[in-house]
């Protein structure tokens, strides 16, 4: 189990380094410059903002001190907010698409797990197609068709909530609902197909024919066994809520980190995409890395099975 | 099998306005008529018109061009890689199978969507870039599944018979493997082209997609979002036509893969 985890440590370091280097690299590929736009700059002005953003060093002096500033927490400053660095946005940014996020997640899964295991028990009912088909929907329904709906909907027609920006729970909840329906879906999905095997074990067999009701059964013994594989996705779900809270963000005009993301695209801001691009791989990566960890501790299974690649 | 069968009623339709849509209504895509801007749907401007008095119905099937465009060849240039890769990696084995696998785990463990905001940031905006950014990791899942795929079939007897009669690998791969394999591979592809469409109509959102005055989906939705309070149309019907896209795929490739795999399937009554 060691050797396992040291793999996985290793591949989350390799990744992380190839995320970091291209992305330096694909940066600085771009032709133009940063500096030069409409306004004419004196050649003596250039110079010192060159040398103060270390452009006029040779491009590995660059990279070297590029990584050396990560690996201290430094992302860098932004071309276009001057004088204010990567760092200060997401110490700015991040609490709260942290928590909308977090949000989500928290209304997502055990919803999802709920009406998954639902499904699997009414296998082939009308239950198992109603929330089957509910899920098919909830995987289709793009994040800003939906979020752009509840706005319409509940807040422009109904007057139930506030239309936008951030301020009490109230901001929260619209915001949050249309981020958590994909994760929901995509849980009860997976719940359900693993719910569906675990159901066929002799093991539930023999629970049911002594008598324990099929609730039950399938909360006691088969849902311990079906959401195991459901804590692996963990780690795309939380990419698919961030990539998700991008939309998400805008469309309600939230502060968020994602904001920053689209505010620094738009500007071509692009040691601040750099940074923040660096900041949300890492993120993910450890996240991810963490579910894996999270999911050996609770399997025994998995310390004595091989490892497989699918 | 009644949802795969709207599904498929549902892509055909799509397919076939695809290539007419644009041309049954008398204006082009880009077309402006100030004087009528934001009209609500009429016999004039079907879809209604958006702020550059454009006929939206023009557009939605020029974007329904864009989007099954990218999505599908997407899917198809995921497919084949993808193929290759993971057919290359079962069939050889031992230690280049090792490597290619741990090749798939680096790119895998790289956020998709961030890499493909990356490139387009770079690269610029475009059709080719877009499609260039998604299939530049999306090809791994393919991978996975064909190798899973390869890696039982190349057990089975009539491989060791086929090379008891002197076929090369090269004839046993695409002549006796990769056909058996592909069930699960289209399944996938199926359920890649979604992905793609939604990854498109994102950076365009984002304002890296398809620029301006070319219709796509994305587009649409991001100048229909800014006027939806009065002028509902204009994300009403490029959110209607992208969620039963999006559906209709995933109907049918859930319907193709649920067949192949019986375990999944529910108790026949």
């Amino acid at each position: 189990m060691i050797r396992f985890l040291f793999k996985k440590a290793l591949i989350l370091l390799i990744s992380l380094w190839c995320v970091i280097t291209s992305t330096f690299f694909l940066m600085h590929a771009i032709p133009g410059d940063p500096f030069i736009g409409d306004r004419v700059i004196p050649q003596e002005v250039l110079n010192s903002l060159y040398s103060h953003f270390g452009l006029d060093q040779p491009i590995w002096v660059q990279y070297l001190q590029y990584l050396k500033g990560i690996l201290h927490g430094e992302l860098g400053p932004s071309i276009i907010y001057q004088g204010r660095s990567v760092n200060q946005f997401i110490a700015e940014g991040f609490p709260i698409s942290f928590q909308l996020g977090l949000q989500a997640l928290c209304l997502a899964i055990p919803t999802g797990i709920f009406l998954g295991t639902m499904a699997a028990m009414h296998r082939g009912k009308w239950q198992d197609s109603l929330f089957m088909t509910l899920s098919t929907i909830g995987v289709s329904v793009p994040s800003f068709v939906l979020g752009s709906f509840f706005q319409f909907a509940f807040s422009l027609k109904l007057h139930l909530f506030p239309v936008a920006r951030w301020g009490g729970f109230e901001h929260t909840i619209l915001p949050t609902l249309a981020l958590a329906a994909l994760p929901t879906a995509f849980v009860a999905r997976l719940t359900r197909s693993n719910m569906v095997e675990v159901l066929q074990q002799d093991y539930i067999q023999t629970a049911l024919a002594k008598g324990i009701p099929l609730f039950r059964v399938s909360i006691q013994h088969g849902l311990r066994n079906a959401i195991l594989p459901v804590i692996t996705y963990l780690g795309p779900i939380s990419a698919g809520v961030l990539t998700g809270s991008f939309i998400i963000e805008k469309i309600f005009a939230i502060p968020g980190l994602g904001q920053w993301m689209i505010h620094s695209i738009n500007g071509r801001d692009y040691p601040m995409i750099m940074g923040l691009t660096v900041f949300f791989s890492t993120f993910l990566m450890v996240n991810v890395f963490l579910v894996d960890l999270l999911y050996t501790l609770l399997d025994p299974r998995i310390r004595l099975k091989k490892e497989t690649y699918a | 099998m009644r949802s795969a069968k709207f599904a498929i009623f549902i892509l055909v339709i799509l397919f076939v306005m695809a290539l007419i849509g644009p041309h049954l209504s008398s204006y082009s895509y880009s077309e402006i008529h100030l004087a009528l801007k934001n009209s609500p749907p009429s016999r004039q401007f079907w879809f209604g018109s958006d702020e550059l008095g454009r006929d939206l119905f023009t557009r939605i099937w020029w974007g329904a061009r864009i989007s099954l465009f990218i999505g599908v060849a997407a899917a198809t240039i995921d497919m084949m890689i993808g193929v290759l890769w993971g057919c290359i990696a079962a069939y050889v084995g031992g230690k280049v199978e090792e490597l290619m696998m741990r090749i798939c785990d680096i790119l895998h463990a790289i956020p998709y969507l961030l890499i493909v905001i990356l490139l387009t940031v770079i690269r610029g905006t475009g059709m080719l870039t877009m499609i260039i950014a998604m299939t530049l990791t999306g090809w791994i899942h393919m991978a996975r599944i064909c190798r899973s795929q390869i890696l039982s079939l190349k057990q089975n007897d009539y491989v060791t018979a086929a090379l008891a009669l002197g076929a090369s690998h090269t004839r046993i791969l695409f002549f006796h493997l990769i056909p058996n394999a592909m069930g699960p591979i289209i399944a996938a592809m199926t359920l890649s082209i979604p992905t793609a469409i939604f990854t498109e109509a994102f950076l365009s959102f984002l304002g890296l997609g398809i620029q301006a005055p070319a219709a796509s989906w994305g587009v649409m939705l991001n100048d229909g979002l800014s006027a939806m309070r009065y002028y509902p149309w204009r994300l009403f019907f490029p959110a209607l036509m992208i969620t039963l896209t999006m559906l209709s795929f995933n109907l049918l490739g859930n319907a193709l893969r649920d067949s192949l795999d019986p375990r999944l399937k529910p108790i026949q009554k």
